[in-house]
């Protein structure tokens, strides 16, 4: 057994601020040993950022450690005076950060932030750390490092940062690496190259790895030992196996069933009821009792310590292991209906048929000779048809176009070409030139819960507006009809007097949600609606619009990045690749083969939370060409592992249909067929 | 690079004809009858009509306004109407000389001082330095010119006698006997301009400072000293050569209040007297000028910036 | 029922507090809270102006250039006005002719700067032009041009220091927009079908009220300096209004003699000019950079 490089004794870390002290930190032990990598694994304001600058100690001026000990290569770091520290920054301890490009310097080329960490520890001379540089430039797989390393970051795509990053965090070779949601920030393909980069860093440095992540599946691919925290505490701790296999504590219970699995159907989720507690002002005993299904009269009177339960599995709860967690319900409001099923439409058909449609972007001559541009081709001929009371989720990477789908067919943006029919009503226009009927019935919720709401409205003003201009309410129902809607979502409806900045995200999403049901229209576009939300957040918005779905018959068009939410929601997928949809069909047909060949690459790279599983490893070289020149014939073919010669550069590409499934693509179905299940 | 620099060449065209549009048709619609301003009231009616035909006062305004922008081209502004018979683009000359001269001298006290200030300040924000560095711009930004200068007429001239009051200065007698009656003006001149760039550089520091690249430097174990001159000062200097690009063009024309103050022969002041006495080839082209200078200065340092800055910035026009 | 239904819309009570909240939170920002008092204390001056003024403004009097004393607190001019007299004037000339001002410019400025970035393309590209053209005139040249060509006087004074702030409010004015307008909300408001001014006026314009709040303040502060300088250079408020500006300006002929004619209306102005600045820092800081 080798010495743990850093070990972590009853820390605590306090945020002063003028209303009262944030308790980030509260009383966490762990130790990391050489050659492993640690996750710590929690959602937001569980206190992992705080955790890995307090081990760099590097809090913000507010921030302070009050306690314990963080003893590095057996020497407590309180000791350490600053010029101690510098030497022990960047040499003794790396860190790779959740944005790259912030963490860039703009205006110095990326090869010399590399180096300036040899030639300011003195381990190299430029020259010699230049060298160096390139050599780990190589190592994280990137080309021409000779030529890349005189680049500004600005000239590079933000994969390619995050391995300039890792470069920089490397090159002192430190014992100890931080990694902060280190591919947070990324699409899922470059996500699953850059695991692969530090999977292989594991391998060949004798190094020890803390790894933050808010993502249960990154950890079971790269961990190998998981700190699960909740409320500033360490709540489970395993190797990583052990905790996949059977998690003892009732969060990390939950937690695990409220991520979307990939083998799921279309249905509800675990959900954990309430929300993160209060940091200034704690509840006595259990920090979870506040949320916790298994709650008993013990976890109110004294705190349970973190105890080992069977071997080195450890838990913070009195009752772990718990049994029998499919039977508990949570306990939140669910939701109603509140219409009674689908508007009557006029129109006959489908609720939504779009034919050939084309969104460019900017382009056209302009009379300055030489400065003719190519317009960016955001959306390029996407046919799309969604039944009633049906889902089809739009599914694809950023810049692939579905968040420009949805805006053209809402009329936030006019469409350059092709048709959007609307239950069988030409709707092919700006949004300002709808008629009243059409403005109604279709309605959109958006991505970020910061600025879905006016910050100057309350909830009710919000939920309000639409009754008062669509709704035929006399003006007196109008307070009631509101209320209604809050209940209908789960929400108390005094919180019709709050003002957004009073709400947590989750229930912003839930007031968007009010707000695009209020006139009861008949499809609903949902832009990503749980992206930025913690995962039982999401869970829990996921289950609500299921169940409106169901009370009300409405129709969704759900887009996201996230192949396993739009799983859980959706009767079809669509997935979109630079404007174009290369694959359709029901949610079965899109996740068993035949695959088109990047939705193969797209199920291999998203992270499971189970270290067991097997799958197909299918990595996507190179990154997405620009919108505004695409790859001739088949756009997929610059990165296509499957590529078959010259004829996947000429179009038309065939669309290889069987039913309702439509896969675009050169290779023949019989071909497409034979390969194995990316998951088995 | 070389597409973005045409284009804002263009824009800079752009805005000095608009700019000279402008100042033709308000110089125009000035009450009063030209030519029965130079004659006299006891001018006869054929002499007026004559000296409106030369004048070509008769012809539409938009001729009259081509003929004067052709005329400006050809550096041929006209007469002054109010100090008969001299040439308006000698005088202007001089005049403006007389401006540039102490628009860089102002520069001189300015730059450094604001540099050394804002620096200082924003290193260490919150700190009693940083307070009073707030506090003092605050101030100079608060005192118009023209009580600065007084309180240093005060000071300097009434109270010591060290230096002149009057600094009408005249550079046919030598250079180094007029730099005495410099100083004063530019000194009031420096105050405000002095604040101004100090808070912004101050601000800018703390910015960077606050950076998630500056925090990436530090936990590489650079050192202050190294990650300040290396990452911070760069990124945080930038920005401020437009700032003081704008204050130089402000600076040629803003000074009418310190060149009034200290009787000053400037652009400025050739401006407001011409104003006053509505001699309007004077004050058109002292408008002009002044305008002029100030979009090329600003177009100036837009190309300057983007050679300094790697990210060539096309949507800057903008912000 | 009815005591189910929640309300919707905050109580006027409520409104009203949540407008004096940054006055309010100004307590904990020394140099604001100082502005607002010498703010404060110029209001209540020029209020009570007078009754705590023992002469009118343009009473004269055989004591000439009388130095400060009991009887004449700031001493006397060459007409043998009370200095003091007109000073506590002076401050309702530059209250009523910066309050003017900066409400003009906030006017036009927000109106510019506002349906500029709202409604972008071309509109953008030549409001957001000739704002910038504006600009590049320094505020005090625009001013002498313009009064040069409307003459002298009060309200030419307040029109030309409210067009000289126009195409700077109209900047920040536009930049706040920038930043409100692709957000969620108002986007969520087109969809909804609500008309454009709805949406200018209704969703974008509470959202950069804190911006014009702190811009205001500085403008107000900008109008002084513009307004004093302007009387100096006598193309401002004309005699014998009792103006700060005007008041400096006929002193300096006198600098050796009579001090005191200048020092006592410098100080004025500098104090008023000094507490909006440090008001709109303090403002600034409270309502979170402003921009």
């Amino acid at each position: 057994m080798t010495e743990p490089v850093l070990e972590i004794e009853d820390l605590e870390v306090i945020y002063r601020t003028d209303r009262a002290d944030v308790k980030a930190i509260n009383k966490v032990s762990m130790e990391v040993a050489p050659g492993e990598v640690r996750g710590v694994v929690g959602e937001s304001g569980c206190g992992k950022s705080t955790l890995a600058f307090a081990v760099m100690k590097y809090l913000d001026r507010n921030g302070e450690i009050t306690g314990g000990r963080i003893l590095f290569n057996g020497e407590d770091l309180k000791e350490k005076s600053d010029s101690e520290m510098e030497d022990i920054w960047g040499k003794h301890m790396g860190m790779i950060y959740q944005d790259p490009t912030a963490s860039l310097n703009p205006s110095l080329p990326v090869g010399e932030q590399i180096a300036e960490v040899a030639t300011a520890h003195g381990l190299a001379s430029r020259k010699g750390a230049m060298e160096e540089a390139i050599a780990l430039l190589d190592r994280v797989h990137i080309r021409d490092p000779e030529e890349i390393i005189n680049r500004y970051p600005h000239e590079l795509s933000g994969g390619m940062r995050q391995r300039i990053g890792i470069a920089a965090g490397l090159m002192g070779k430190p014992e100890l690496l931080i990694l902060d949601e280190p591919t947070t920030n990324l699409d899922v393909t470059t996500e699953a190259r850059i695991l692969d980069i530090i999977e292989e860093l594991k391998e060949d440095l004798n190094s020890a790895f803390l790894y933050i992540t808010h993502d249960l599946g990154v950890i079971a691919r790269i961990g190998d030992g998981i700190e699960v925290m909740y409320a500033g505490q360490v709540v489970e701790e395993s190797e990583i196996g052990d905790l996949f296999e059977e998690p003892f504590h009732p969060y990390t219970k939950l937690l695990l069933r409220s991520v979307p699995d990939p083998e799921g159907k279309k249905g509800s989720l675990q959900d954990i009821p309430g929300s993160m507690v209060d940091l200034t002002d704690l509840p006595d005993g259990c920090k979870f009792n506040t949320r916790c299904p298994f709650r008993q009269d013990r976890c109110f009177e004294a705190e349970p310590p973190l105890e080992e339960k069977r071997g080195s599995h450890s838990a913070k709860c009195f009752y772990a292991p718990i049994e029998g967690a499919e039977e508990t319900e949570s306990e939140g409001i669910r939701a109603q209906p509140l219409w009674e099923g689908p508007p009557e439409l006029q129109g006959e058909g489908a609720i939504l048929e779009v034919r050939e449609l084309k969104k460019y972007f900017g382009g056209g001559g302009s009379w300055l000779p030489g400065t003719n541009e190519q317009p960016v081709r955001a959306v390029d001929d996407v046919d799309l048809t969604l039944e009633r009371g049906e889902t089809v989720g739009v599914v694809g990477e950023s810049g692939c176009g579905k968040t420009t789908l949805a805006r053209t067919i809402i009329g936030l943006t006019e469409a350059t070409e092709g048709t959007i029919d609307f239950a069988g009503e030409d709707i092919t226009v700006d949004v300002s030139r709808r008629s009243k009927e059409t403005l109604k019935r279709i309605q959109i919720v958006f991505q970020d819960p910061r600025s879905t709401l006016n910050p100057k409205k309350t909830v009710g003003q919000a939920i309000a507006r639409p009754l008062i201009m669509h709704g035929d309410f006399p003006r007196g129902e109008i307070p009631e009809t509101t209320a209604d809607l809050l209940s209908a979502v789960g929400l108390d409806p005094k919180l019709a007097e709050r003002y957004p900045d009073q709400l947590s995200g989750g229930q912003k999403q839930r007031v968007a949600t009010a707000r695009a049901f209020a006139t009861n229209p008949a499809l609903i576009l949902h832009d990503e609606p749980t992206s930025s939300l913690d995962v039982s957040v999401q869970a829990t918005i996921l289950n609500l619009l299921l169940d409106l779905q169901e009370g009300s018959g409405t129709s969704y068009l759900f887009i996201s990045h996230d192949l396993n939410v739009v799983r859980h929601i959706s009767d079809y997928i669509a997935v979109m690749y630079l404007g174009h949809v290369v694959e359709f069909g029901s949610t079965e047909e899109v996740f068993s083969p035949p695959y088109h060949p990047y939705t193969e690459a797209l199920l291999s790279a998203i992270p499971v939370p189970d270290p067991d599983l097997r799958r197909k490893r299918i990595r996507l070289t190179g990154s997405v060409p620009s919108a505004v020149n695409p790859p001739s014939g088949c756009v997929f073919h610059t990165r296509c592992p499957r590529k078959v010669g010259e004829e996947c550069e000429r179009k038309p590409i065939p669309d290889r249909e069987s039913g309702s499934h439509v896969i675009r693509c050169v290779i023949s179905e019989e071909e497409l067929i034979k390969v194995e299940p990316v998951l088995s | 690079m070389l597409a973005y620099s045409g284009k804002r060449l263009l824009q800079a065209v752009v805005s000095i004809v608009v700019a000279s549009i402008i100042i033709f048709l308000v110089a125009e619609a000035l009450p009063g009858d030209v030519a029965q301003m130079i004659l006299g009231q006891y001018a006869t009616e054929e002499s007026l009509q004559a000296l409106r035909k030369k004048l070509k006062l008769d012809e539409p305004i938009y001729i009259r306004y081509f003929d004067w922008l052709a005329g400006a081209f050809r550096g041929d502004l006209g007469t002054s109407l109010s100090k008969t018979g001299v040439e308006v683009g000698p005088l202007l000359l001089r005049r403006a000389r007389n401006s540039l001269i102490l628009a860089a001298g102002a520069m001189v006290v300015i730059i450094p001082i604001s540099f050394l200030l804002g620096i200082i300040a924003g290193l260490r924000p919150g700190s009693w330095f940083d307070r009073l560095i707030s506090i003092t711009t605050l101030g100079l930004i608060s005192f118009p010119s023209f009580i600065t200068g007084l309180v240093l007429i005060l000071i300097f001239s009434v109270q010591l006698g060290w230096l002149p009051a009057s600094s009408a200065i005249d550079l046919s007698q030598g250079w180094l006997s007029q730099i005495p009656k410099l100083i004063l003006p530019i000194l009031a001149l420096s105050g405000v301009m002095l604040g101004y760039i100090t808070r912004h550089i101050r601000a800018s520091m703390v910015k960077v400072l606050r950076s998630d690249y500056t925090r990436a430097a530090t936990l590489k174990g650079l050192g202050r000293r190294t990650v300040i001159t290396k990452h911070v000062l760069r990124n945080a200097l930038l920005p401020a050569v437009t700032v003081i690009a704008i204050n130089l063009g402000w600076l040629l024309g803003g000074a009418v209040v310190v060149e009034a103050t200290f009787g000053y022969p400037g652009v400025a002041r050739l401006v407001l007297n011409a104003i006053q006495h509505r001699d309007i080839p004077v004050m058109e082209a002292g408008l002009l000028f002044v305008v002029t200078a100030y979009i090329t200065v600003n177009f100036g340092t837009d190309l300057l910036y983007t050679l300094l800055d790697p990210r060539i910035r096309y949507d800057r026009g903008g912000s | 029922m009815v005591d189910s239904s929640p309300n919707l819309a905050p109580s006027l009570w409520e409104r009203v507090k949540s407008g004096f909240s940054y006055l309010i939170r100004l307590r904990d920002k020394p140099l604001g809270f100082a502005g607002l008092v010498i703010i404060l204390f110029w209001i209540a001056i020029s209020i009570l102006a007078p009754y705590i003024t023992p002469y009118g403004p343009t009473d004269f009097s055989t004591d000439k250039f009388v130095g400060p004393s009991l009887q004449h607190p700031f001493g006397t001019d060459r007409w043998g006005r009370d200095v003091f007299t007109r000073v506590v004037a002076g401050s309702r000339t530059a209250f009523s002719l910066a309050l003017s001002a900066t409400f003009l410019g906030l006017v036009g400025g927000t109106t510019l700067g506002l349906s500029a970035a709202y409604f972008g393309g071309w509109i953008e590209e030549v409001l957001g032009r000739l704002m910038d053209i504006l600009m590049s005139f320094p505020a005090l040249l625009i001013a002498m041009f313009v009064l040069g060509v409307l003459g002298p006087g009060t309200i030419n004074v307040i029109i030309v220091i409210g067009i000289a702030h126009t195409p700077r409010i109209g900047r920040v004015a536009r930049s706040a927009t920038l930043q409100v307008k692709n957000q969620e909300f108002v986007e969520a408001a087109r969809v909804r079908g609500e008309s454009d001014l709805y949406i200018m006026g209704a969703e974008i314009l509470p959202n950069i009220l804190d911006t014009l709040g702190v811009e205001a303040a500085i403008r107000f502060a900008y109008s002084i300096f513009l307004s004093a300088s302007l009387g100096f250079l006598g193309l401002g408020v004309q005699p014998p209004t009792p103006d700060w500006g005007l008041m400096i300006s006929e002193s300096r002929s006198y600098l050796q003699v009579a001090p005191w004619l200048a020092i006592f209306p410098a100080l004025a102005i500098a104090s008023m000019v000094l507490g909006a600045n440090f008001l709109a820092e303090g403002l600034e800081e409270v309502t979170g950079g402003g921009q």
